[in-house]
Protein backbone atom coordinates (compact mmCIF):
# COMPACT_ATOMS: atom_id res chain seq x y z
CA UNK A 1 0.00 0.00 0.00
CA UNK A 2 1.23 3.54 -0.99
CA UNK A 3 0.80 6.55 0.96
CA UNK A 4 0.85 10.15 0.48
CA UNK A 5 1.84 12.17 3.44
CA UNK A 6 1.34 16.22 2.87
CA UNK A 7 2.53 17.75 5.94
CA UNK A 8 4.15 21.03 6.83
CA UNK A 9 5.50 20.11 9.60
CA UNK A 10 8.46 18.16 9.34
CA UNK A 11 8.59 16.66 13.02
CA UNK A 12 4.98 15.32 12.52
CA UNK A 13 5.67 13.87 8.77
CA UNK A 14 8.96 12.45 9.90
CA UNK A 15 7.01 10.93 12.97
CA UNK A 16 3.78 9.39 10.47
CA UNK A 17 6.09 8.22 8.04
CA UNK A 18 7.86 6.27 10.78
CA UNK A 19 5.12 4.94 12.28
CA UNK A 20 3.54 3.63 8.55
CA UNK A 21 6.80 2.46 7.15
CA UNK A 22 7.27 0.41 10.06
CA UNK A 23 3.66 -1.32 9.08
CA UNK A 24 4.69 -2.06 5.25
CA UNK A 25 3.32 0.81 4.04
CA UNK A 26 5.49 3.14 1.24
CA UNK A 27 5.41 6.60 2.26
CA UNK A 28 5.92 9.96 0.22
CA UNK A 29 6.11 12.91 1.81
CA UNK A 30 5.21 16.14 0.36
CA UNK A 31 5.69 19.59 2.48
CA UNK A 32 3.95 21.47 0.03
CA UNK A 33 1.04 21.77 -1.88
CA UNK A 34 2.87 21.82 -5.12
CA UNK A 35 5.14 19.17 -4.67
CA UNK A 36 2.08 16.78 -3.38
CA UNK A 37 0.82 17.99 -6.79
CA UNK A 38 3.94 16.78 -8.73
CA UNK A 39 3.82 13.38 -6.66
CA UNK A 40 0.54 12.79 -7.95
CA UNK A 41 1.20 13.57 -11.21
CA UNK A 42 3.93 11.15 -11.10
CA UNK A 43 2.50 8.14 -8.94
CA UNK A 44 -0.34 6.19 -7.93
CA UNK A 45 -1.20 6.27 -4.63
CA UNK A 46 -3.95 4.08 -2.45
CA UNK A 47 -4.10 6.54 -0.17
CA UNK A 48 -3.45 10.38 0.81
CA UNK A 49 -2.70 11.82 4.24
CA UNK A 50 -3.68 15.60 3.74
CA UNK A 51 -2.88 18.86 6.22
CA UNK A 52 -5.33 21.66 4.85
CA UNK A 53 -3.08 24.92 5.25
CA UNK A 54 0.20 24.13 3.49
CA UNK A 55 2.32 26.53 1.73
CA UNK A 56 2.29 27.08 -2.06
CA UNK A 57 -1.01 25.67 -2.96
CA UNK A 58 -3.58 24.65 -0.35
CA UNK A 59 -4.57 21.65 0.91
CA UNK A 60 -8.19 22.30 -0.35
CA UNK A 61 -6.86 23.17 -3.80
CA UNK A 62 -4.73 19.81 -3.89
CA UNK A 63 -7.78 17.80 -2.91
CA UNK A 64 -10.28 20.05 -5.78
CA UNK A 65 -7.15 18.97 -8.03
CA UNK A 66 -7.34 15.45 -7.82
CA UNK A 67 -10.92 15.06 -7.47
CA UNK A 68 -11.26 17.21 -10.75
CA UNK A 69 -8.98 14.10 -12.73
CA UNK A 70 -10.99 11.78 -11.22
CA UNK A 71 -8.26 9.98 -9.11
CA UNK A 72 -9.60 7.47 -7.06
CA UNK A 73 -7.13 7.67 -4.57
CA UNK A 74 -8.65 8.23 -0.93
CA UNK A 75 -8.22 11.37 0.61
CA UNK A 76 -7.72 11.59 4.91
CA UNK A 77 -7.24 15.19 5.89
CA UNK A 78 -5.37 16.05 9.15
CA UNK A 79 -5.92 19.55 10.40
CA UNK A 80 -5.84 21.54 12.93
CA UNK A 81 -8.16 23.26 11.67
CA UNK A 82 -11.44 22.42 14.00
CA UNK A 83 -14.96 24.55 12.37
CA UNK A 84 -17.30 22.23 11.35
CA UNK A 85 -17.34 24.33 8.40
CA UNK A 86 -13.70 23.45 7.38
CA UNK A 87 -14.73 19.61 7.88
CA UNK A 88 -18.46 20.03 5.46
CA UNK A 89 -16.27 21.68 3.11
CA UNK A 90 -13.44 19.34 2.52
CA UNK A 91 -15.53 16.44 2.60
CA UNK A 92 -17.65 18.35 0.13
CA UNK A 93 -14.96 18.58 -2.14
CA UNK A 94 -14.22 15.06 -2.09
CA UNK A 95 -12.62 14.29 1.43
CA UNK A 96 -13.39 10.66 2.25
CA UNK A 97 -12.67 11.15 6.28
CA UNK A 98 -11.27 14.21 8.50
CA UNK A 99 -9.52 13.64 12.04
CA UNK A 100 -8.70 16.71 13.68
CA UNK A 101 -4.87 17.74 15.60
CA UNK A 102 -4.21 16.29 18.03
CA UNK A 103 -4.42 12.80 17.09
CA UNK A 104 -4.20 8.80 18.15
CA UNK A 105 -1.92 7.17 15.83
CA UNK A 106 -3.38 3.88 16.51
CA UNK A 107 -6.62 5.89 15.52
CA UNK A 108 -5.36 7.60 12.22
CA UNK A 109 -3.55 3.79 11.35
CA UNK A 110 -7.28 2.56 11.84
CA UNK A 111 -9.56 5.11 9.95
CA UNK A 112 -6.14 4.29 7.03
CA UNK A 113 -6.98 0.84 7.23
CA UNK A 114 -11.23 1.50 6.72
CA UNK A 115 -10.35 4.17 4.05
CA UNK A 116 -8.28 1.24 2.35
CA UNK A 117 -10.57 -2.01 2.46
CA UNK A 118 -13.32 0.77 1.42
CA UNK A 119 -11.36 1.38 -1.98
CA UNK A 120 -11.02 -2.35 -2.49
CA UNK A 121 -14.48 -3.45 -1.44
CA UNK A 122 -13.81 -5.47 1.44
CA UNK A 123 -16.55 -5.44 4.01
CA UNK A 124 -13.76 -7.53 6.22
CA UNK A 125 -10.62 -7.19 7.32
CA UNK A 126 -9.37 -10.60 6.36
CA UNK A 127 -8.20 -11.75 3.49
CA UNK A 128 -7.88 -15.51 3.23
CA UNK A 129 -6.04 -18.27 0.14
CA UNK A 130 -6.53 -21.38 0.71
CA UNK A 131 -5.41 -21.96 4.68
CA UNK A 132 -3.62 -18.51 4.62
CA UNK A 133 -5.37 -15.67 6.39
CA UNK A 134 -4.13 -12.28 6.45
CA UNK A 135 -5.41 -9.89 9.01
CA UNK A 136 -4.97 -6.45 7.31
CA UNK A 137 -5.86 -4.51 10.79
CA UNK A 138 -3.70 -6.23 12.90
CA UNK A 139 -1.08 -6.67 9.94
CA UNK A 140 -0.32 -9.95 10.60
CA UNK A 141 -0.15 -12.83 8.13
CA UNK A 142 -0.82 -16.50 9.08
CA UNK A 143 -1.29 -20.08 8.51
CA UNK A 144 -4.24 -22.42 9.50
CA UNK A 145 -3.96 -19.57 12.35
CA UNK A 146 -0.26 -19.84 13.33
CA UNK A 147 1.38 -16.74 12.45
CA UNK A 148 4.18 -16.08 10.59
CA UNK A 149 7.22 -14.00 10.61
CA UNK A 150 7.05 -11.80 7.82
CA UNK A 151 8.52 -8.72 7.46
CA UNK A 152 6.81 -5.31 6.61
CA UNK A 153 7.69 -5.44 3.00
CA UNK A 154 7.18 -9.03 2.86
CA UNK A 155 3.60 -8.61 4.09
CA UNK A 156 2.87 -5.56 2.14
CA UNK A 157 3.73 -7.58 -1.04
CA UNK A 158 1.66 -10.59 -0.18
CA UNK A 159 -1.43 -7.97 0.89
CA UNK A 160 -1.22 -6.52 -2.15
CA UNK A 161 -0.88 -9.84 -4.45
CA UNK A 162 -4.07 -11.08 -2.34
CA UNK A 163 -5.50 -7.70 -2.56
CA UNK A 164 -5.90 -8.02 -6.42
CA UNK A 165 -6.14 -11.75 -6.59
CA UNK A 166 -5.75 -13.14 -10.24
CA UNK A 167 -3.82 -9.88 -11.29
CA UNK A 168 -0.33 -10.13 -12.54
CA UNK A 169 2.13 -7.78 -10.93
CA UNK A 170 5.67 -7.05 -13.11
CA UNK A 171 8.58 -6.20 -10.97
CA UNK A 172 8.16 -2.89 -11.64
CA UNK A 173 4.62 -2.17 -10.87
CA UNK A 174 5.12 -4.02 -7.05
CA UNK A 175 8.36 -1.40 -7.00
CA UNK A 176 6.41 1.39 -7.37
CA UNK A 177 3.24 0.14 -5.20
CA UNK A 178 5.82 -0.72 -1.71
CA UNK A 179 8.60 1.72 -2.29
CA UNK A 180 8.65 5.01 -1.69
CA UNK A 181 9.02 7.51 -4.93
CA UNK A 182 12.50 8.57 -3.71
CA UNK A 183 13.62 5.40 -2.99
CA UNK A 184 17.19 4.90 -4.19
CA UNK A 185 16.69 1.07 -4.82
CA UNK A 186 16.22 -1.16 -8.00
CA UNK A 187 13.06 -2.89 -8.39
CA UNK A 188 15.33 -5.84 -8.34
CA UNK A 189 14.88 -5.92 -4.71
CA UNK A 190 11.19 -7.53 -5.62
CA UNK A 191 13.03 -10.36 -6.71
CA UNK A 192 14.80 -10.42 -3.33
CA UNK A 193 11.11 -10.22 -1.35
CA UNK A 194 9.57 -13.10 -3.47
CA UNK A 195 12.18 -15.25 -2.71
CA UNK A 196 12.52 -14.46 1.06
CA UNK A 197 8.52 -14.76 1.03
CA UNK A 198 7.98 -17.85 -0.60
CA UNK A 199 10.31 -19.82 1.73
CA UNK A 200 8.59 -18.89 4.59
CA UNK A 201 5.31 -19.80 2.97
CA UNK A 202 7.13 -23.08 2.07
CA UNK A 203 8.11 -23.86 5.35
CA UNK A 204 4.74 -22.95 6.68
CA UNK A 205 3.02 -25.32 3.98
CA UNK A 206 2.05 -23.32 1.31
CA UNK A 207 3.92 -23.62 -1.23
CA UNK A 208 2.12 -22.54 -4.00
CA UNK A 209 0.55 -19.11 -3.00
CA UNK A 210 2.49 -17.00 -5.48
CA UNK A 211 2.91 -17.97 -9.38
CA UNK A 212 5.39 -17.00 -11.54
CA UNK A 213 4.04 -16.01 -14.95
CA UNK A 214 6.47 -15.60 -17.33
CA UNK A 215 6.55 -12.03 -19.19
CA UNK A 216 3.63 -11.07 -17.03
CA UNK A 217 5.11 -11.21 -13.60
CA UNK A 218 3.72 -12.22 -9.93
CA UNK A 219 0.35 -13.31 -8.72
CA UNK A 220 -1.91 -15.24 -6.51
CA UNK A 221 -3.85 -17.27 -8.63
CA UNK B 1 -33.19 48.31 37.41
CA UNK B 2 -32.77 51.16 36.25
CA UNK B 3 -36.16 51.48 33.70
CA UNK B 4 -38.09 50.84 37.44
CA UNK B 5 -36.11 53.81 39.20
CA UNK B 6 -36.85 55.88 36.55
CA UNK B 7 -40.41 54.92 36.24
CA UNK B 8 -41.78 54.99 39.48
CA UNK B 9 -39.76 58.26 40.12
CA UNK B 10 -41.52 60.04 36.80
CA UNK B 11 -44.79 58.22 38.25
CA UNK B 12 -44.24 59.64 41.83
CA UNK B 13 -43.20 63.26 40.98
CA UNK B 14 -46.14 63.07 38.27
CA UNK B 15 -49.07 62.30 40.74
CA UNK B 16 -47.60 64.49 43.16
CA UNK B 17 -48.12 67.43 41.00
CA UNK B 18 -51.34 66.79 40.07
CA UNK B 19 -52.75 66.33 43.43
CA UNK B 20 -50.80 70.00 44.61
CA UNK B 21 -52.19 71.27 41.45
CA UNK B 22 -56.51 69.85 42.16
CA UNK B 23 -55.94 70.78 46.04
CA UNK B 24 -55.19 74.20 45.09
CA UNK B 25 -57.43 74.82 42.84
CA UNK B 26 -60.32 73.21 45.10
CA UNK B 27 -59.16 75.87 47.51
CA UNK B 28 -59.39 78.68 45.53
CA UNK B 29 -62.67 77.80 44.43
CA UNK B 30 -64.04 77.42 47.77
CA UNK B 31 -62.41 81.29 48.44
CA UNK B 32 -64.37 82.37 45.45
CA UNK B 33 -67.52 80.51 45.11
CA UNK B 34 -67.68 82.02 49.17
CA UNK B 35 -67.18 85.69 48.15
CA UNK B 36 -69.61 85.35 45.21
CA UNK B 37 -72.58 84.18 47.62
CA UNK B 38 -71.63 86.84 50.52
CA UNK B 39 -71.60 89.79 47.83
CA UNK B 40 -73.89 89.41 44.98
CA UNK B 41 -76.40 86.27 45.91
CA UNK B 42 -77.13 86.72 49.32
CA UNK B 43 -78.02 90.54 49.71
CA UNK B 44 -80.80 90.19 47.25
CA UNK B 45 -83.04 88.15 49.91
CA UNK B 46 -85.38 90.48 52.44
CA UNK B 47 -85.16 88.52 55.82
CA UNK B 48 -82.11 87.66 57.06
CA UNK B 49 -83.38 84.22 58.01
CA UNK B 50 -84.47 83.69 54.21
CA UNK B 51 -81.22 84.75 53.15
CA UNK B 52 -79.23 82.48 55.70
CA UNK B 53 -81.36 79.45 54.50
CA UNK B 54 -80.90 80.40 50.97
CA UNK B 55 -77.22 80.92 51.43
CA UNK B 56 -76.72 77.77 53.08
CA UNK B 57 -78.44 76.04 50.32
CA UNK B 58 -76.83 77.12 47.16
CA UNK B 59 -73.28 77.31 49.23
CA UNK B 60 -74.15 73.33 49.51
CA UNK B 61 -75.28 73.05 45.90
CA UNK B 62 -71.96 75.01 45.02
CA UNK B 63 -70.26 72.64 47.31
CA UNK B 64 -71.38 69.32 45.20
CA UNK B 65 -71.05 70.61 42.16
CA UNK B 66 -67.42 72.14 42.94
CA UNK B 67 -66.52 68.90 44.35
CA UNK B 68 -67.99 66.52 41.70
CA UNK B 69 -65.97 68.63 39.16
CA UNK B 70 -62.78 68.37 41.23
CA UNK B 71 -63.18 64.17 41.62
CA UNK B 72 -64.33 64.38 37.85
CA UNK B 73 -61.16 66.35 36.71
CA UNK B 74 -58.69 64.43 39.05
CA UNK B 75 -60.04 60.92 37.78
CA UNK B 76 -59.52 62.13 33.59
CA UNK B 77 -56.15 64.01 35.08
CA UNK B 78 -55.06 60.53 36.79
CA UNK B 79 -56.19 58.49 33.40
CA UNK B 80 -54.12 60.98 31.14
CA UNK B 81 -51.27 60.97 33.29
CA UNK B 82 -51.01 57.10 33.57
CA UNK B 83 -51.57 57.09 29.46
CA UNK B 84 -48.90 59.99 29.44
CA UNK B 85 -46.62 58.04 31.37
CA UNK B 86 -46.89 54.89 29.72
CA UNK B 87 -46.07 56.39 26.15
CA UNK B 88 -43.41 58.55 27.53
CA UNK B 89 -41.61 55.36 29.04
CA UNK B 90 -42.33 53.33 25.83
CA UNK B 91 -39.03 54.15 24.32
CA UNK B 92 -37.25 53.32 27.51
CA UNK B 93 -38.84 49.63 27.82
CA UNK B 94 -37.91 49.41 24.23
CA UNK B 95 -34.17 49.96 24.80
CA UNK B 96 -34.72 48.01 28.14
CA UNK B 97 -35.64 44.89 25.91
CA UNK B 98 -32.94 45.75 23.88
CA UNK B 99 -30.41 45.22 26.41
CA UNK B 100 -31.64 42.60 27.90
CA UNK B 101 -31.26 40.70 24.55
CA UNK B 102 -27.42 41.75 24.75
CA UNK B 103 -25.74 38.24 25.37
CA UNK B 104 -21.85 36.60 25.20
CA UNK B 105 -23.31 35.14 22.09
CA UNK B 106 -25.48 38.53 21.18
CA UNK B 107 -23.07 41.26 21.63
CA UNK B 108 -23.13 43.52 18.82
CA UNK B 109 -26.81 45.04 19.87
CA UNK B 110 -27.01 48.43 19.94
CA UNK B 111 -30.07 49.89 22.10
CA UNK B 112 -32.71 51.67 19.90
CA UNK B 113 -32.16 55.15 20.62
CA UNK B 114 -35.42 56.69 18.53
CA UNK B 115 -37.64 58.44 20.94
CA UNK B 116 -35.53 58.18 24.23
CA UNK B 117 -36.30 61.42 26.42
CA UNK B 118 -33.81 63.84 25.46
CA UNK B 119 -32.20 63.65 28.83
CA UNK B 120 -31.78 60.19 28.73
CA UNK B 121 -30.45 59.62 24.93
CA UNK B 122 -27.00 60.73 25.79
CA UNK B 123 -26.76 57.50 28.68
CA UNK B 124 -28.11 55.70 25.91
CA UNK B 125 -25.41 56.92 22.86
CA UNK B 126 -22.47 55.89 25.65
CA UNK B 127 -24.02 52.73 26.52
CA UNK B 128 -23.90 51.76 22.60
CA UNK B 129 -20.55 52.91 22.43
CA UNK B 130 -19.95 50.42 25.41
CA UNK B 131 -21.62 48.13 23.67
CA UNK B 132 -19.79 48.01 20.39
CA UNK B 133 -16.30 48.15 22.33
CA UNK B 134 -17.58 44.62 24.21
CA UNK B 135 -18.65 43.23 20.79
CA UNK B 136 -14.99 44.37 19.30
CA UNK B 137 -13.21 42.57 22.18
CA UNK B 138 -14.77 39.47 22.26
CA UNK B 139 -14.66 38.88 19.19
CA UNK B 140 -11.10 39.59 18.76
CA UNK B 141 -10.86 37.11 22.50
CA UNK B 142 -12.62 34.60 20.22
CA UNK B 143 -10.41 34.94 17.18
CA UNK B 144 -7.30 34.55 19.67
CA UNK B 145 -8.64 31.63 21.12
CA UNK B 146 -9.18 30.15 17.98
CA UNK B 147 -5.44 31.23 16.74
CA UNK B 148 -3.75 29.91 19.84
CA UNK B 149 -5.75 26.50 19.97
CA UNK B 150 -5.52 26.08 16.33
CA UNK B 151 -1.16 27.05 16.57
CA UNK B 152 -1.01 24.54 19.75
CA UNK B 153 -2.86 21.89 18.24
CA UNK B 154 -0.16 21.23 15.68
CA UNK B 155 3.18 20.53 18.50
CA UNK B 156 0.21 18.22 20.35
CA UNK B 157 0.13 16.13 17.32
CA UNK B 158 3.47 16.23 16.74
CA UNK B 159 4.74 14.83 20.69
CA UNK B 160 1.91 12.45 20.37
CA UNK B 161 2.61 11.34 17.26
CA UNK B 162 6.27 11.32 18.14
CA UNK B 163 6.04 9.58 21.21
CA UNK B 164 3.51 7.06 20.29
CA UNK B 165 5.80 6.07 17.11
CA UNK B 166 8.98 5.94 19.22
CA UNK B 167 7.13 3.54 21.55
CA UNK B 168 7.70 0.59 19.13
CA UNK B 169 9.99 -1.89 20.46
CA UNK B 170 11.53 -2.44 17.45
CA UNK B 171 13.03 0.75 17.97
CA UNK B 172 16.70 1.09 19.13
CA UNK B 173 18.33 3.13 21.38
CA UNK B 174 19.90 6.02 19.57
CA UNK B 175 16.66 5.89 17.12
CA UNK B 176 14.22 6.05 20.98
CA UNK B 177 16.94 9.06 21.99
CA UNK B 178 15.98 10.78 18.09
CA UNK B 179 12.67 10.39 19.00
CA UNK B 180 13.07 12.05 22.25
CA UNK B 181 14.89 15.17 21.33
CA UNK B 182 12.25 16.11 18.45
CA UNK B 183 9.52 16.00 21.56
CA UNK B 184 11.76 18.37 23.50
CA UNK B 185 11.75 20.38 20.36
CA UNK B 186 8.37 20.49 20.06
CA UNK B 187 7.66 21.08 23.65
CA UNK B 188 10.14 24.22 23.39
CA UNK B 189 7.65 25.54 20.35
CA UNK B 190 4.59 25.01 22.81
CA UNK B 191 6.75 27.11 25.17
CA UNK B 192 7.52 30.05 22.90
CA UNK B 193 4.11 30.70 22.05
CA UNK B 194 2.34 30.58 25.90
CA UNK B 195 5.71 32.80 27.25
CA UNK B 196 5.00 34.69 24.24
CA UNK B 197 1.17 35.58 24.57
CA UNK B 198 2.36 35.59 28.72
CA UNK B 199 5.00 38.61 28.13
CA UNK B 200 2.38 40.77 26.47
CA UNK B 201 -0.60 39.78 29.19
CA UNK B 202 1.60 40.26 31.88
CA UNK B 203 2.81 43.91 30.88
CA UNK B 204 -0.57 44.99 29.78
CA UNK B 205 -1.23 44.59 33.93
CA UNK B 206 1.15 46.32 35.74
CA UNK B 207 1.78 50.20 35.67
CA UNK B 208 5.21 49.72 33.44
CA UNK B 209 5.20 53.09 32.55
CA UNK B 210 5.60 53.93 36.75
CA UNK B 211 8.37 51.72 37.39
CA UNK B 212 10.62 52.74 34.46
CA UNK B 213 14.56 53.18 35.83
CA UNK B 214 17.87 54.35 33.94
CA UNK B 215 18.90 51.72 31.73
CA UNK B 216 22.68 51.58 29.56
CA UNK B 217 22.03 49.98 26.12
CA UNK B 218 24.87 48.27 25.69
CA UNK B 219 25.63 46.16 28.27
CA UNK B 220 21.90 45.05 28.00
CA UNK B 221 22.37 44.13 24.09
CA UNK B 222 25.71 42.27 25.02
CA UNK B 223 24.39 40.15 27.73
CA UNK B 224 21.03 39.43 25.60
CA UNK B 225 23.44 37.92 22.37
CA UNK B 226 25.46 36.27 24.73
CA UNK B 227 21.93 34.78 26.14
CA UNK B 228 21.17 33.54 22.81
CA UNK B 229 24.38 31.95 21.95
CA UNK B 230 24.20 30.21 25.52
CA UNK B 231 20.87 28.55 24.87
CA UNK B 232 20.31 28.81 21.14
CA UNK B 233 23.34 27.89 20.13
CA UNK B 234 23.54 31.32 17.97
CA UNK B 235 26.95 32.10 16.72
CA UNK B 236 27.73 35.81 18.24
CA UNK B 237 30.01 36.45 14.74
CA UNK B 238 26.38 36.55 12.83
CA UNK B 239 25.24 39.65 15.08
CA UNK B 240 26.88 42.94 15.08
CA UNK B 241 25.57 45.64 17.67
CA UNK B 242 26.63 49.22 17.18
CA UNK B 243 25.44 50.72 20.20
CA UNK B 244 27.68 53.39 22.14
CA UNK B 245 28.72 52.87 25.91
CA UNK B 246 27.31 56.43 26.33
CA UNK B 247 23.90 55.44 25.47
CA UNK B 248 21.32 55.19 28.17
CA UNK B 249 17.40 55.03 28.65
CA UNK B 250 14.59 55.28 30.94
CA UNK B 251 12.95 51.97 30.41
CA UNK B 252 11.58 48.22 31.81
CA UNK B 253 15.21 46.67 32.30
CA UNK B 254 13.39 43.14 31.85
CA UNK B 255 10.32 43.82 29.09
CA UNK B 256 13.91 45.92 27.28
CA UNK B 257 15.32 42.22 27.01
CA UNK B 258 12.25 40.59 26.21
CA UNK B 259 11.68 42.89 23.32
CA UNK B 260 15.38 42.58 22.27
CA UNK B 261 14.91 38.83 22.35
CA UNK B 262 11.77 39.21 19.90
CA UNK B 263 13.97 41.37 17.57
CA UNK B 264 16.19 38.59 17.30
CA UNK B 265 14.58 35.48 17.34
CA UNK B 266 12.40 36.91 14.73
CA UNK B 267 15.50 37.97 12.74
CA UNK B 268 17.29 34.58 13.29
CA UNK B 269 14.14 32.50 12.81
CA UNK B 270 12.85 34.19 9.22
CA UNK B 271 15.42 36.33 8.14
CA UNK B 272 17.95 34.74 5.51
CA UNK B 273 19.67 31.64 7.85
CA UNK B 274 23.51 32.51 7.24
CA UNK B 275 22.98 36.20 6.98
CA UNK B 276 24.41 39.05 9.32
CA UNK B 277 22.27 40.70 11.69
CA UNK B 278 22.93 44.38 12.40
CA UNK B 279 21.66 46.16 15.52
CA UNK B 280 22.52 49.68 15.53
CA UNK B 281 21.10 52.21 18.46
CA UNK B 282 20.07 55.73 16.53
CA UNK B 283 19.52 59.31 17.62
CA UNK B 284 17.72 60.97 15.71
CA UNK B 285 16.05 64.09 16.67
CA UNK B 286 12.39 62.43 17.66
CA UNK B 287 13.81 60.27 20.30
CA UNK B 288 16.43 57.73 20.74
CA UNK B 289 15.97 54.40 18.45
CA UNK B 290 16.79 50.53 18.19
CA UNK B 291 17.35 48.95 14.70
CA UNK B 292 17.79 45.16 13.90
CA UNK B 293 17.84 44.95 10.34
CA UNK B 294 18.79 41.26 8.22
CA UNK B 295 18.72 40.00 5.01
CA UNK B 296 15.01 38.57 4.84
CA UNK B 297 14.74 37.22 1.12
CA UNK B 298 11.15 35.82 1.09
CA UNK B 299 9.45 38.99 2.64
CA UNK B 300 8.23 41.54 0.21
CA UNK B 301 6.48 44.67 0.63
CA UNK B 302 3.15 43.49 0.58
CA UNK B 303 3.67 41.56 3.25
CA UNK B 304 5.17 44.41 5.94
CA UNK B 305 1.38 45.04 6.99
CA UNK B 306 0.73 41.85 8.56
CA UNK B 307 4.35 41.46 10.39
CA UNK B 308 2.97 42.52 13.58
CA UNK B 309 -0.55 39.62 13.30
CA UNK B 310 -0.52 37.28 15.63
CA UNK B 311 0.48 33.46 14.02
CA UNK B 312 1.25 35.31 10.58
CA UNK B 313 3.77 33.72 8.74
CA UNK B 314 4.47 34.46 4.74
CA UNK B 315 2.80 31.97 2.49
CA UNK B 316 0.63 31.14 5.44
CA UNK B 317 3.57 28.80 7.05
CA UNK B 318 7.41 29.41 6.61
CA UNK B 319 8.46 25.64 6.36
CA UNK B 320 11.99 26.87 7.78
CA UNK B 321 10.35 28.48 10.54
CA UNK B 322 7.36 26.07 11.68
CA UNK B 323 10.87 24.25 13.02
CA UNK B 324 10.85 26.96 16.05
CA UNK B 325 9.18 30.12 15.11
CA UNK B 326 5.16 30.35 15.93
CA UNK B 327 4.06 34.20 14.38
CA UNK B 328 4.34 35.74 17.60
CA UNK B 329 7.44 37.60 17.77
CA UNK B 330 6.85 41.10 16.41
CA UNK B 331 3.17 40.84 17.46
CA UNK B 332 4.69 40.36 21.09
CA UNK B 333 7.43 43.43 20.21
CA UNK B 334 4.31 45.76 18.90
CA UNK B 335 2.37 44.91 22.36
CA UNK B 336 5.58 45.66 24.08
CA UNK B 337 5.84 49.19 21.99
CA UNK B 338 2.14 50.11 23.01
CA UNK B 339 2.86 49.35 26.75
CA UNK B 340 6.62 51.70 26.39
CA UNK B 341 5.23 54.80 24.47
CA UNK B 342 7.55 53.55 21.75
CA UNK B 343 7.00 53.52 18.33
CA UNK B 344 7.50 50.29 15.69
CA UNK B 345 8.29 51.03 11.61
CA UNK B 346 9.41 48.39 9.50
CA UNK B 347 11.00 48.69 6.26
CA UNK B 348 12.43 46.77 3.44
CA UNK B 349 15.05 47.68 1.45
CA UNK B 350 15.38 47.14 -2.67
CA UNK B 351 18.01 44.55 -1.76
CA UNK B 352 15.24 42.55 0.40
CA UNK B 353 16.92 43.78 3.96
CA UNK B 354 14.52 43.97 6.42
CA UNK B 355 14.68 47.32 9.01
CA UNK B 356 12.87 46.81 12.45
CA UNK B 357 12.98 50.02 14.11
CA UNK B 358 12.11 50.78 17.60
CA UNK B 359 12.13 54.15 18.26
CA UNK B 360 10.64 57.20 21.21
CA UNK B 361 13.29 55.74 23.81
CA UNK B 362 13.85 58.48 26.30
CA UNK B 363 17.39 59.46 26.53
CA UNK B 364 18.56 59.68 30.41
Amino acid sequence: MKLLLVEDSTRLSAALAAGFRGEGFAVDHAGDGRAALEFLRVHEYDLLILDLMLPQVSGLEVLRTLRAAQTPTRVLVLSARDQIEDRVTALNLGADDYLLKPFDFSELKARVLALLRRRYGELSSKLTCGDLTLDTNARVASSRGAPLPLTPKEYALLETLLRHRGRSFTRAALFERLYDGLSEASDRVIEVVVSTLRNKLDKAGLPAVIETRRGFGYRVP
Amino acid sequence: MFHDWVSRSLRRRLLVSLLLGVGLSLAAFQLITDQIVDRYIVSSFATAADAAEQRDRLQHEIDFILLAGVVTVLAVSALITVVSVRRGLKPLESATAAARAVSPEHPARALPLAGLPAEIRPLGERINELLEGLADSLERERRFSADLAHELRTPLAEIRALAEVGADPRHDAPELRRYLEQIASAAVGMQGVIESLLAVARADRTAVRDALEPLQVAPAVQARIERLRVTNSVDPARITARVPAGAWIQSDPRLFDVLLLNLLTNALQHGDPHGPIEIDWLSPASGAALRVRNSAPQLSPQDLPHLTERFWRRAARDRQAAAAGVGLGLWVVAGLCRVLDLSLRFDLDPDRRLSVSVSGFRSV
